[in-house]
């Protein structure tokens, strides 16, 4: 006993996700995105606020991270169609040089001349702005891929920010491994070279795409003698982990080795990955949201000098400016749309993992530089960056959720299931169709198949209450007897009905309801109680307006 | 489905009732009586429910009461032979009907239950089986006649 007390693992991983889900709630409410909520609450529960979450905890849960970044890499790689880059290739390229090096320049050269009026040191100063620059790149795609999903939102500028998130931390790794290296040689510490930077940095990449790239086609290949979803399902969330395993035990991205799973899967069995994609978006939302608390809950903001906070904004300023001002060049440049061009910049604020995770490395490396009293290079970068994560973090989601609401992207991602789901069975259920007495003769029941577009006729008894169907299929078996015709009646040859719907029923619920029953229509009452038949819902004619109300919400958007 | 699946020597009988209800009611026991079967009174009200919202008679002599019920798991048939002709049992082409073939069947049944009957109809349409059941006073005969048919 140590005389505190310490909550288990999964006591904070229960903290985290039920907070996380009620933060997030509240933020809705007030129309922020949701992933603001579960930062705040992180930071709330973490080291800032009631001091819940220890940094220990934090440190036993860095496997959750790890998993929870591969998830993250394995879905944004599938995203990532070969036919987006023959497409836009030459766009993402020159939006992405433009917006992680106009940032570079900008916060390096702004935080080289505030760290110079603490320090009154160039090369010191000079060492911390190249750093600065480089984190600064790295753009956060968990928290801005989230806020796109939130929103539901599909277009030309959702397409670039997907691009564009998944490729930055490639480059704001490049740019770390130059500008740690520079700061290294700056301040003479141990002879390092920019050869052997870049080559330390190439191995990480091109370790990490080449780590992805084989477990992709391994995943793929075993995919083809596995069809049963639950065994996909298994089979890749093995593989996922193993690739994460392989790149932390090589020092390697885990999102871009993960990524790249992604990427290869999505291009060499876009049909076949298509399901395991959606089956791995839906599992995905806690891991997403205990990840975003950890997130806040890492976040130390205590004991943290003044003057740091004027770099703090000076960073965040430059920043923005530099990612809005860079996205905007490499949009003009490469002619990419108007929203593209304009809106791309505000889009990608968000500064998370690979930002917090360099700093943390330069921390490391870059102790032993004492800038002013009391305070190493790599406190300075520690506290800094964490600050401005925090604040880009808060802000960010916003802006993206600003972007895509300026572009009209909002809501264009819907699916039939959402329109299903919005549905009631009364929005689609057929009113056309005359039912049958009980006593029509079948002459006249085939009469009735011939002249009406549906697969199902209801039949009732004198009193308008329902009693039966008849379905095309039973008729099939009466047609080539038509010496039958003259004297069978449609209750002689209608099924009871075992199954009803109402008119108010969900029309998700419903569809689901004729799946189970394996029956393409069913007759449709005003409520269980009176039996009253309101019409019949077919499976074709309602997803056939389901679609129509898709396009037009879609169309609407555009 | 056939008359072998359907039937047996002991559901053929010779009718003397003079009307259709009558005729019903005589065969409806012969097939209550069967094992899984619904009593004779609630056959008897299907029966008749069916008659009333259009007679069974189907032409050429031929009668073919038939219901559905949820109670009954198989389809089982009898057949009543009445050699003058039914005088209430109003059919198709107005001609007396002299051979009721009557049928019960589950819900669920509705193909055994389609070919059933359209194998009545094929096998009675020929006047020559019509005219050989009518000869004979054998119900073996009779049953053998309409499995072979």
């Amino acid at each position: 006993m140590h005389g505190t007390f310490n909550l288990s693992i999964l006591a904070i991983l229960g903290i985290c996700t039920a907070g996380g889900v009620i933060g997030a709630w509240v933020f809705q409410k007030l129309r922020i995105p949701q992933v603001v909520g579960y930062i705040v609450i992180g930071v709330l529960i973490g080291e800032t606020g009631i001091g819940l979450v220890t940094p220990q905890d934090i440190s036993d849960l860095l496997p959750f991270n790890n998993f929870a970044l591969g998830i993250i890499g394995f879905l944004v790689g599938g995203e990532l169609h070969g036919t987006l880059f023959k497409k836009y290739g030459k766009q993402f390229t020159l939006i992405l040089l433009g917006e992680g090096l106009a940032t570079f320049v900008l916060v390096g050269v702004t935080s080289t001349l505030i760290v110079f009026c603490v320090c009154h040191n160039w090369v010191n100063a000079l060492a911390a702005g190249v750093v600065f620059g480089a984190i600064a790149s790295a753009t956060d795609p968990a928290s801005t891929l989230d806020v796109l999903w939130e929103y539901r939102s599909a277009g030309v500028l959702t397409t670039s920010i997907i691009a564009i998130v998944a490729l930055d931390d490639a480059l704001a790794m490049t740019l770390y491994g130059l500008g740690s290296s520079i700061a290294t040689i700056l301040t003479q510490s141990d002879g390092a070279s920019i050869g052997g930077a870049l080559l330390h940095t190439g191995f990480e990449l091109f370790g990490a795409i080449a780590t992805g790239a084989v477990f992709g086609f391994v995943l793929n290949a075993m995919m083809r003698y596995m069809p049963q979803t639950e065994r996909r399902l298994g089979i890749s969330l093995g593989i996922i982990l193993l690739c994460i395993g392989a790149s932390v035990a090589f020092n390697l991205d885990v999102i871009l080795s993960t990524m790249t799973v992604g990427i290869v899967l999505v291009n060499t069995a876009p049909r076949r990955s298509k399901k395991l994609f959606e089956v791995i978006r839906s599992f995905s939302t806690p891991i997403y949201i205990v990840f975003f608390v950890l997130v806040g809950a890492r976040l130390s903001l205590k004991g943290m000098p003044a003057w740091i906070w004027g770099l703090v904004l000076a960073y965040v300023l430059m920043r923005s400016l530099g990612k809005w001002a860079g996205s905007y060049w490499g949009g003009y440049i490469s002619g990419a749309e108007r929203p593209v061009r304009n809106l791309m910049g505000m889009a990608i604020f968000a500064q998370g993992g690979v930002a917090v995770g360099l700093s943390i490395v330069a921390s490391h490396n870059l102790q032993h530089i004492i800038v002013t009293e009391g305070i190493s290079l790599g406190d300075m970068i520690i506290f800094t960056v964490t600050a401005t994560t925090l604040c880009v973090q808060l802000i960010g989601p916003a802006f993206t959720k600003l972007a895509i609401t300026k572009a009209g992207e909002i809501g264009r991602n819907i699916t039939e299931s959402d329109v299903m789901a919005e549905f009631t069975v009364n929005d689609v259920v057929n009113t056309d169709i005359t039912p049958l007495k009980e006593a029509t003769l079948l002459s006249e029941v085939i009469h009735h198949f011939s002249e009406q577009d549906t697969f199902v006729y209801p039949v009732v008894r004198e009193n308008g209450e329902i009693c039966g169907i008849v379905t095309f299929d039973m008729l099939k078996e009466l047609l080539n007897k038509p010496d039958t015709w003259q004297w069978l009646l449609a209750r002689d040859i209608m099924q009871p009905v075992q199954e009803h719907l109402t008119a108010s029923m969900n029309l998700e619920e419903a569809i689901q309801t004729l799946l189970s029953i394996q029956v393409d229509a069913l007759p449709v009452v005003e409520n269980l109680e009176n039996n009253r038949l309101t019409g019949v819902l077919d499976i074709r004619t309602a997803r056939y307006k389901v679609r129509a109300e898709l396009m037009r919400r879609q169309a609407a958007t555009i | 489905m056939t008359f072998k699946d359907a039937l047996s020597p002991e559901r053929i009988v010779f009718l003397d009732s003079g009307s259709r209800a009558d005729a019903i009611s005589d065969l409806v026991p012969l097939l209550s009586n069967l094992p899984g079967m619904p009593d004779a009174d609630k056959m008897m009200v299907a029966f008749l429910q069916r008659e009333e919202m259009m007679s069974t008679g189907i032409g050429m002599g031929i009668g073919v009461p038939h219901i559905r019920m949820l109670e009954i798991s198989d389809l089982v048939m009898a057949v009543g032979i009445h050699r003058t002709g039914i005088y209430d049992y109003p059919a198709l082409d107005n001609l007396p009907v002299k051979i009721v073939a009557m049928i019960a069947a589950g819900v669920s049944q509705h193909g055994e239950y389609i070919k059933m009957l359209s194998n009545i109809v094929m096998v009675l349409k020929s006047a020559e089986t019509r005219e050989l059941i009518l000869a004979t006073s054998s119900v073996e005969e009779i049953y053998h006649i309409l499995c072979e048919g």
